[in-house]
């Protein structure tokens, strides 16, 4: 596969979300505000590119028996990298995401991408790997969180386009809509999927 | 069965390659953090610094006639709280929800009121507030919440303007009776003693409440004894 059919394949024709079912508990915690989950996306974004890049540069040197053990560990230290860094950084947004940062560890995602992926091919190739895998998983969080805030707060990345007239929809706001919307989303897209395939 | 494992696969490699990979990772961690903890400890100082100017603001501009935008400018922090804010001690029973530590909003020799630190319990961990009060303690100038552990989007909504506001002007001590705060939907109109809850947020918005019950009936205790 060539550098451009592993970004698609990663972010669009295999994502994470809405064909491999992973990173739905974050998809379902943070949507209800636009940017909290723009900050979710990047920092998962970051964490699948280093850590792939890590774990493929060590990958011939890892023993098989403790593989899990070590890529949980470098992930785990790249999120508490990340969660430092807006802590140092832009504390208002760390402390608006409060415990989702650490969670990030607990995404599903970066186990797949180090296993599947990163711990059997090159660094470079692992990296646009992880890219992918992480701008598509923040494409669904965005699309979701977009639906959630616009009709449940009447604003989008905190700017209200839906005036006083509107009146909210408390559901948008609460966790089930998110359960609602993401099934529906991987429902459409792979209808979608499956019509071009059969053509 | 003929034992052929490589060195890779062998007993004691996966345990050196851990060690390795443990002492290499925590170290790179240990240097980001020690690097980056001063940074952290100033941007939670002034972050708390400015919540209480913020809580005067109002007030101080309408005493010294000084806008409202500059008091809350955090280039100014330093130096109007250097100027108006003043820490100082209470005496406080042990296990109290109000820290010991309090702040007076001083302008000349007038004092504008109070600020006190308070702790409660949200649905997911601690909660920490800052409430600001009148010399007679009758009235809230201000209240916030300046951290918690709850679901951001829902009770993390308790950090937002329009929640934290509507606690301004509400009675806190009246003849030392505690008010009797209660919960009305999110869109409904805001009214005396009636707090606008978050919607899909009950239990954090109730936790408010109680924690401001909780601080009034101790600040009646600290009123008596301290402050008459």
């Amino acid at each position: 596969m060539n550098k451009k059919d592993i970004f698609l394949t990663s972010a669009f024709r295999e994502n994470s979300v809405w064909k491999q079912i992973l990173g739905i508990c974050s998809s379902l915690a943070v949507t209800n505000l636009m940017l909290n989950s723009l900050i979710m996306g990047l920092g998962v974004i970051f964490t699948l590119i280093c850590a792939n890049f890590t774990i493929s540069l060590i990958r011939n040197y890892t023993p098989r028996s403790v593989r899990m053990m070590a890529q949980t560990l470098i992930i785990g230290a790249y999120v508490i990298i990340v969660d430092i860094f807006l802590r140092v950084n832009i504390p208002e947004v760390s402390k608006q995401l409060g415990p989702y940062v650490g969670l990030i560890l607990t995404n599903c995602i970066l186990m797949g991408r180090a296993e599947a992926f990163a711990a059997k091919n090159a660094p470079v190739d692992s990296v646009i790997d992880g890219l992918g895998a992480g701008i598509g998983y923040t494409l669904v969080l965005l699309t979701i969180a977009s639906i959630r805030e616009l009709f449940g707060f009447g604003s989008l990345f905190g700017f209200t386009l839906l005036g006083s007239w509107w009146t909210r929809w408390s559901i948008m706001v609460m966790a089930p809509s998110a359960f609602f919307l993401l099934a529906v989303l991987i429902w459409l897209i792979n209808d979608y999927y499956y019509k071009v395939k059969t053509g | 069965m003929p034992q052929n494992h490589s060195f890779l696969e062998g007993r004691l490699y996966p345990i050196l390659f851990m060690l390795a990979l443990t002492v290499v990772f925590v170290g790179i961690l240990a240097g980001y953090y020690r690097s980056s903890e001063g940074r952290i400890e100033t941007n939670r100082q002034e972050t708390f610094q400015l919540q209480i100017l913020s809580l005067f603001a109002d007030t101080l501009s309408q005493r010294t006639g000084l806008p409202l935008a500059r008091i809350s400018d955090p280039k100014n922090l330093s130096d109007y709280y250097s100027l108006y804010i003043h820490k100082a001690a209470a005496n406080l029973a042990a296990g109290s929800s109000i820290s010991s530590d309090y702040y007076l909003c001083l302008a000349g020799k007038d004092t504008l009121g109070y600020a006190y630190n308070l702790t409660g319990s949200g649905l997911w961990g601690t909660m920490r507030g800052l409430l600001a009060v009148t010399p007679d303690l009758s009235r809230i100038i201000n209240f916030t919440i300046y951290e918690q552990m709850e679901t951001p989007g829902l009770g993390a909504r308790v950090e937002e303007n329009w929640f934290r506001s509507q606690f301004t002007h509400q009675p806190l001590l009246l003849h030392d009776s505690i008010p009797q705060f209660t919960l009305i939907p999110e869109n409904a109109e805001p009214a005396r003693l009636k707090i606008r809850q978050i919607t899909g947020a009950s239990i954090t918005s109730g936790s408010v409440l109680t924690m401001l019950r909780q601080a009034a009936g101790e600040l009646a205790i600290l009123h008596k004894d301290n402050l008459r």
